[in-house]
């Protein structure tokens, strides 16, 4: 009898263990979107605001400025503005910075990956945030679900604006639903037309405020952000729209119609328009006394600045994070941060700025070091013993064995260096600067030249601005395209915008035959994980 | 009883014949009453390993005890030498996510090799390898990576007895890489016309960050008991000071188990405990120090400058004085406690009833301190970890004989098992004063929001297994499992996996025709087949979208947190499964003093658990956790033994292991959700780095799909040709014909090689003459090559004058640094790793003293290889990131020098 009820109890033990509750998942430090999403400010806050939070970042390749390997180092040293030699055991990095400088990039190089993963990494973010708003929109009124969709929408926009620009012909995704059966890309005037269209849209619903000051909108695409991209858009138009860049054809920009605010302008038309709606936000833009106040480690109330990653170690992760890898390691360890010894001017950039001649602009020593360094008013002695010196136009792509290896190049100096850096400099205050008014003049000066019109007034207003501030004469320019063009180059040196100006003034490639460089290579790894994606021309 | 198990290593009771006393074994037993006990178990197929310590050389841990033993089981050092962490590896890699570690079993209790380190060598009695499918039925899914059953001594029967072991030796390094000494650094700079950083010093900083090691081992276990109860406890405390400065380890563990009899030994009490409290001083980054040991400049003096810092050397940024990077401070606080209690109760008519339970408590403390001078501002980082494992079983076995002619065995279990791990992490900057250490957080001045966090995870598992085997006139047996594992990890629809094993064994030498063959001991064929699930290594609610905290904006003027997905979440997440077939036999002669086993298995494994590259667009992340891929291993596993020579004064044994083994990755490409994913052709495992070394084609190991997972692809270099100012590069062949040198992936690069040795050997000799005994133990590894990453770097003249290089370097005049097969290298060796020479005293039976032993012993005594780095002793064997590449990290090479003393009452 005992012996039987203790075969049962087993039995009936063994039988009843599993029950289903003991299996399922109960999550704890994470949460499901229900738990999180239960008022409209949550809902502002993670499906808005959130995206923020990833315009920038602490993570190498990431953000659309501020760490290296990404968009930043595709739009500087594949331009002929700057380069980062091969400094003996430094710098060859598996030929990473010889293949931007030289344009023999492949498939599979670094920063193209890094780069087409983060911008749809964050497209992927906007279409979920979409969602989420779709999803819980009884939380919302009407105007705020109008806000919302319309500043996410923005963001996207903005993210495709990027992709049109380094990869031309890419899929366009709007879903969270999207299966990988059905991401095909668009032609790069189908990708322009969309992001148009979707910034035309959200327009009405951005709020006319600056973004680049403390406040609600800090950091925040509002209604001129937006209208800064409509400008970069408009302006590049005849690149952006052009199906075919190795024919050596694109279309006039007096022939492009845009759609702007339900009028048809020309791109050169439009490219006014917006810079005028810029000129007369409530946001209330004007330049700066001195481009410094731009980057000066306490930017947020630089009047000039539209957009900025803010950087603040208490509130974002974002860093300043290996971005111009400029100084020498002895000299930024003077300034207390991190130096890699690595980018500076090239020579072709030392030729415009005039460097060494009677001409040369008073700008250069306010965005380069060269020659003797001081820092507290003392030369830095290097190990060596030798007094650290510059020496810009010892600069040459492989530097190895040189006497100058480690100190050819003029250096980085255009964000003021933060005394109350922390982290090597990566925590720095100056907010980094991604669109500024002196572009919007300089846009519009272009525009209006490309339309036949003078633009003279906005060229002076940027190029004189520095001189006068320093009380220094300056040789008067006609705002030629070309002058424009060199000026563009000058005034937004280390901005990130050279390689797009190369491009659009037909400075890129010399050869017919590497007109394909003008866009990168789909990223190996995009095409290999889908099959359907078609490499750009010239790197199949 | 024979239950569905592999086979008897022979071998290793081969080692254990010559037989001195054991450590500290309560019932001493003699060579004959050992050798009859292990020819009963013969029935029984698995490789057991007899652990006699006082045989071998110093060891720094339990799972040494394994290294070179037995086929099939690859024991890597330098996983963290300061925590005397190994990694262990049972037939290969399984699983390409993590769940290659093999289960642990403590007497009956799930554990991990972590905790097995911390075990005292000398309370372990036996280790069992379970290796292939119908072996570890028994523990299904959690013993997909293989089963380390350990049994640890317990008391017995017998007088009270008592026993101390103990050990202590010296640690010395005695080979370095030949850097240039501060004379040649300074006379190749200024034969090159380089100017130079000249401090006037002569430093070896190879040296400069060495001491002379330390290690000791004490313990002392006692034990008793009669018919009704015994016992057994255990204290021991071990310390390894290694011979890196300020980098060692010191552990102490407590063990007690206690047996109880009751109802006419019809119920069996079996409780235990086990604690263990270690403290670990690990260096920060092992590649950074050893970089710089090898390439700082040799003209700085290794003192403290006036702040107290080191002086660094700026324009070497990859590398730093090599002393301020002694002074990170990672320290580990760790502790363990488990218990179990085995209740085993005979009910009559052949049925036994076995409950068990077992609960383990581990929890860990991290304290890293980076001072001012190292890390711009200094840092400190404190963090805590706490896991909670519980696990139930109950099982009912029935057995029955009738007459020898026919054995039937059944069982049917169910098992439940809960692990909870939670941790939290806290980091604080910008320093006021170095002189606290990490000892007050409050020192620092700033806490960033992703500085700090805390987790919590919970994973469950629940296992309904049943059990028949069938033996037949003593000959023909069979046995058959059927087992159903559900794991919380898994989606909601894809819980249960259900995982069936066989296996057949003929016992020839029972048959009529061989029974009577005097000369032949045994001779057995098994076979066996198993489908196993997996799903170790797998972090819970990975199926789930989960909002996680992301990081902080700001919304109005003050810092919000906003959460966001932290990874694609795989609502389809099931088992990772692997079909195993395996054919062995057994054979040995001369009452088993030649003995000789083979073993063949293939596994085939499918639904490969990895994190897929996934195309973005559509995904929002570019890695998933998905079931895709297919994978296969296969081995042939030999053992021999041969008691040479056995009279009364001399005892010769040698036992030879060899494995080969290999594997191919088939493919990474399958279906999710009715899209065909296809993964990259090629994806690095491992790179080299360093100055001028970041990215770019800098990748070395890869894992391509139709080969062996971590294969060498790489350019492949014809020769050193001029660069024109007197140096030399490496001229890459154009693989393609392409008439471009693209020295990215799927460019000019070919697969020349794997990381993983084709061959494995482990060998022990033993001698005994009278009472002094001399053994040896020989391993080695065949057909892998290593990436000699250190040569790329120091044998680049153009690293001068910031990093220092090797000698030679200016004869060769290299002055490149791209990756090619220049430096690719045969990886075989053969490593002495002990000799030991002991001596017992020849106690009598009367004798107070029972057992007395004395014995001297050199690990790593040396290493015969064509290698031309430091060591070919590296990770050839685990994924990850150091697989196959010898990259400036390597530890010095170091003898141990160790006396010890063993002795019973």
């Amino acid at each position: 009898m005992g012996k039987r009820y203790i075969v049962f109890l087993v039995v009936g033990a063994i039988l009843a263990m599993p029950s289903c509750n003991f299996l399922n998942e109960e999550p704890h430090s994470g949460q499901p979107t229900e738990a999180v999403i239960t008022s409209a400010a949550a809902l502002r806050l993670q499906a808005v605001l959130s995206l923020y939070d990833l315009i920038g970042s602490d993570k190498d390749g990431k953000g659309l400025q501020g760490t290296y390997r990404g968009i930043y180092d595709l739009q500087t040293f594949a331009s002929n503005e700057a380069i980062i030699p091969v400094r003996g055991g430094d710098w060859y990095d598996g030929g990473l910075w010889v293949d931007l400088h030289e344009h023999t990039w492949a498939a599979d190089n670094e920063c193209c990956e890094n780069a087409w993963m983060y911008l749809y990494g964050l497209i992927g973010r906007c279409n979920r945030s979409l969602a989420l708003i779709a999803q819980y929109s009884q939380l919302l009124t009407d105007e705020q679900r109008t806000a919302y969709e319309a500043e996410v929408r923005a963001v996207r926009a903005m993210c495709y604006t990027y992709l049109l620009d380094l990869f031309a012909r890419v899929p366009i995704v709007t879903s969270t639903e999207t299966e990988v059966k059905d991401i095909a890309q668009s032609e790069r005037s189908e990708v322009f037309a969309f992001i148009w269209n979707e910034l035309q849209q959200s327009l009405p619903s951005l709020p006319d405020v600056r973004s680049n000051s403390r406040g609600e909108y800090y950091g925040r695409v509002t209604k001129p952000v937006a209208l800064f991209l409509l400008m970069k858009l408009a302006l590049n138009a005849e690149v952006w729209t052009d199906d075919d860049w190795t024919d050596g054809v694109r279309p006039d920009g007096k022939d492009i119609q845009l759609s702007c605010d339900g009028v048809s302008l020309n791109a050169w038309q439009a490219v006014v328009y917006y810079g005028d709606a810029i000129l007369n936000s409530e946001a209330n833009y004007w330049l700066c006394t001195s481009v410094r106040e731009c980057f000066a480690a306490y930017n947020e109330n630089a009047t000039e600045n539209i957009f900025t990653i803010p950087i603040d170690p208490i509130v974002y992760k974002n860093r300043f994070k290996n971005l111009f890898r400029s100084l020498h390691y002895q000299h930024a360890a003077a300034l207390g941060l991190g130096g890699e010894n690595g980018s500076c001017a090239t020579q072709e950039t030392l030729d415009v700025f005039g460097y060494g001649t009677n001409k040369q602009d008073c700008r250069f020593n306010l965005f380069f070091f060269s020659g003797m360094v001081k820092v507290n008013g003392e030369p830095l002695i290097l190990s060596s013993g030798d007094t650290l010196v510059y020496y810009p136009r010892e600069v040459q792509m492989v530097l190895t064995g040189s006497p100058y290896v480690a100190t050819a190049g003029a250096r980085m100096r255009k964000y003021e260096y933060d005394p109350a850096a922390i982290f090597d400099g990566q925590l720095q205050n100056n907010d980094i600067v991604l669109y500024r008014l002196a572009d919007v003049y300089l846009m519009m000066a272009e525009a209006k030249v490309r339309q036949g019109q003078s633009g003279q007034d906005e060229f002076d207003g940027v190029r004189i601005r520095e001189a006068l501030a320093l009380g220094v004469e300056v040789e008067a320019r006609v705002a030629t395209l070309e002058n424009i063009y060199y000026e563009r180059w000058i005034e937004l040196m280390w901005e990130g915008w050279h390689r797009q100006d190369m491009i659009r003034f037909d400075r890129y490639v010399e050869d017919a035959t590497d007109r394909y460089q003008k866009v990168f290579p789909i990223p190996q790894t995009a095409i290999q994980t889908n099959t359907r994606l078609q490499q750009n021309k010239g790197y199949e | 009883m024979g239950t569905m198990r592999g086979k008897t290593l022979i071998l290793s009771l081969l080692w254990v014949m010559p037989l001195m006393a054991m450590p500290d074994s309560i019932a001493v037993e003699t060579p004959a009453a050992l050798l009859a006990a292990q020819l009963n178990q013969l029935e029984t197929l698995t490789d057991t390993l007899k652990v006699e310590t006082s045989k071998r050389g110093y060891l720094v841990n339990a799972i040494d005890v394994l290294s070179g033993q037995t086929a099939g089981v690859t024991v890597g050092s330098n996983t963290n030498p300061e925590a005397m962490l190994s990694s262990v590896r049972v037939r290969g890699n399984h699983s390409l996510t993590g769940g290659n570690e093999p289960l642990v079993i403590i007497d009956g209790m799930s554990s991990d090799l972590r905790t097995l380190a911390t075990v005292y060598p000398g309370d372990i009695e036996s280790f069992t390898i379970l290796k292939d499918a119908a072996q570890t039925a028994q523990y299904g899914a959690r013993g997909a990576a293989g089963v380390i059953e350990v049994r640890t001594r317990r008391g017995a029967e017998g007088k009270f007895s008592i026993s101390y072991a103990g050990d202590a030796g010296f640690v010395h390094a005695d080979h370095f890489l030949p850097m240039y000494s501060a004379a040649e650094y300074r006379q190749v700079t200024t034969d090159r016309g380089l100017s130079i950083a000249d401090l006037g010093a002569n430093t070896d900083w190879q040296r400069a960050i060495l001491r002379t090691g330390f290690v000791q081992n004490h313990h002392i276990a006692l034990g008793g008991g009669n018919d009704q109860t015994n016992y057994r406890a255990s204290l021991s405390y071990s310390q390894n000071n290694s011979v890196i400065r300020e980098m060692g380890m010191r552990n102490f563990t407590a063990k007690v188990d206690v047996t109880q009899y009751a109802l006419n030994k019809r119920l069996q009490f079996d409780v235990g405990l086990f604690g263990a409290v270690g403290h670990t001083q690990s260096i920060n980054d092992v590649q950074k120090l050893f970089y710089s040991a090898a390439a700082f400049n040799p003209t700085y003096s290794t003192g403290r400058n006036a702040s107290g810092g080191y002086d660094g050397y700026p324009d070497a940024s990859q590398i730093n004085n090599p002393l301020a990077l002694l002074d990170i401070q990672k320290h580990n606080d760790a502790m363990h406690f488990n218990t179990h209690l085995r209740l085993t109760g005979d009910i009559g008519y052949g049925l036994q009833v076995i409950g068990y339970g077992s609960y383990s408590y581990d929890a860990d403390e991290d304290s890293h301190f980076w001072p001012t001078y190292i890390e711009s501002t200094g840092k400190i980082y404190r963090g805590a970890g706490k896991a909670h494992v519980w696990l139930a079983n109950v099982q009912l076995k029935y057995s029955h004989d009738w007459n020898h002619q026919h054995k039937l065995e059944a069982m049917v279990m169910a098992e439940m098992q809960g692990r909870t791990t939670s941790g939290f992490h806290t980091t604080v900057n910008r320093l006021a004063s170095n002189a606290f250490g990490y000892n007050n957080l409050a020192i620092g001045a700033l806490r960033l929001w992703d500085g700090t966090g805390s987790s919590l995870e919970q994973q469950r598992m629940v296992s309904l297994m049943a059990q028949v085997g069938y033996t037949a006139l003593e000959r023909y047996s069979i046995h058959v499992t059927t087992r159903g594992d559900a794991s919380s990890v898994a989606s909601a629809n894809h819980k249960w996996g259900f995982f069936p094993s066989a296996s057949l064994s003929w016992n020839m030498k029972k048959e009529p025709w061989l029974r009577d063959e005097a000369w032949l001991t045994r001779l057995q064929l098994s076979a066996g087949y198993g489908l196993s699930g997996n799903m170790g290594g797998i972090a819970a609610y990975q199926s789930l979208e989960l909002m996680m905290p992301t990081g902080s904006v700001q919304s109005d003027g003050l810092p919000e947190v906003v959460l966001g997905l932290t990874r694609n979440a795989n609502p389809n997440l099931t088992w990772e499964k692997t079909h195993t077939a395996n054919v062995g036999l057994e054979f040995g002669v001369w009452k088993n003093r030649f003995v000789f086993t083979a073993d063949y298995y293939y596994s085939h494994i499918y639904d490969m658990l990895y994190s897929y590259q996934v195309p973005v667009p559509p995904f929002v992340f570019d890695k998933m956790l998905a079931n895709l891929g297919k994978m296969e291993n296969q081995g042939l596993e030999f053992g021999f033994g041969l008691a040479a020579v056995q009279t009364k004064d001399w005892d010769l044994n040698i036992g030879l292991n060899l494995t080969w083994q290999a594997n191919k990755l088939i493919t990474l490409n399958g279906w999710y959700e009715g899209q065909y994913l296809t993964a990259p052709q090629y994806t690095p495992i491992a790179s080299v780095s360093g100055a001028g070394l970041h990215g770019g084609n800098t990748d070395v190991v890869y894992q391509i799909q139709g080969q062996p997972l971590g294969v060498f692809y790489l350019p492949h270099c014809t020769g050193l040709v001029p660069t024109g100012n007197g140096d030399y590069e490496y001229e890459i062949e154009d693989l393609d014909e392409d008439g471009l040198i693209d020295l990215s992936d799927g460019g000019d690069r070919r697969v020349c090689g794997q990381a993983t040795p084709k061959v494995l050997l482990g060998s022990n000799i033993s001698v005994r003459y009278k009472q002094f005994d001399l053994s040896v133990q020989l391993n080695g590894a065949f057909g892998h090559k290593i990436y000699n990453g250190s040569s790329l770097s120091y044998m680049n003249i153009g690293s001068l004058p910031y990093y220092n290089a090797m000698r030679g370097a200016e004869t060769k005049r290299i002055n490149d640094l791209t990756v090619t097969d220049y430096w690719l290298e045969n990886g075989d060796y053969l490593n002495i790793d002990y000799v030991t020479l002991g001596w017992t005293l020849p106690c009598k039976e009367h004798w107070k003293l029972r057992t007395l032993r004395l014995s001297l012993s050199v690990n790593n005594v040396a290493t015969i290889t064509g290698y031309s780095g430091l060591t070919p002793m590296i990770n050839s064997t685990v994924i990850s990131s150091t697989m196959g590449v010898d990259d400036k990290r390597s530890y010095p090479v170091s003898r141990t020098y160790s006396f010890s003393l063993q002795i019973q009452f």
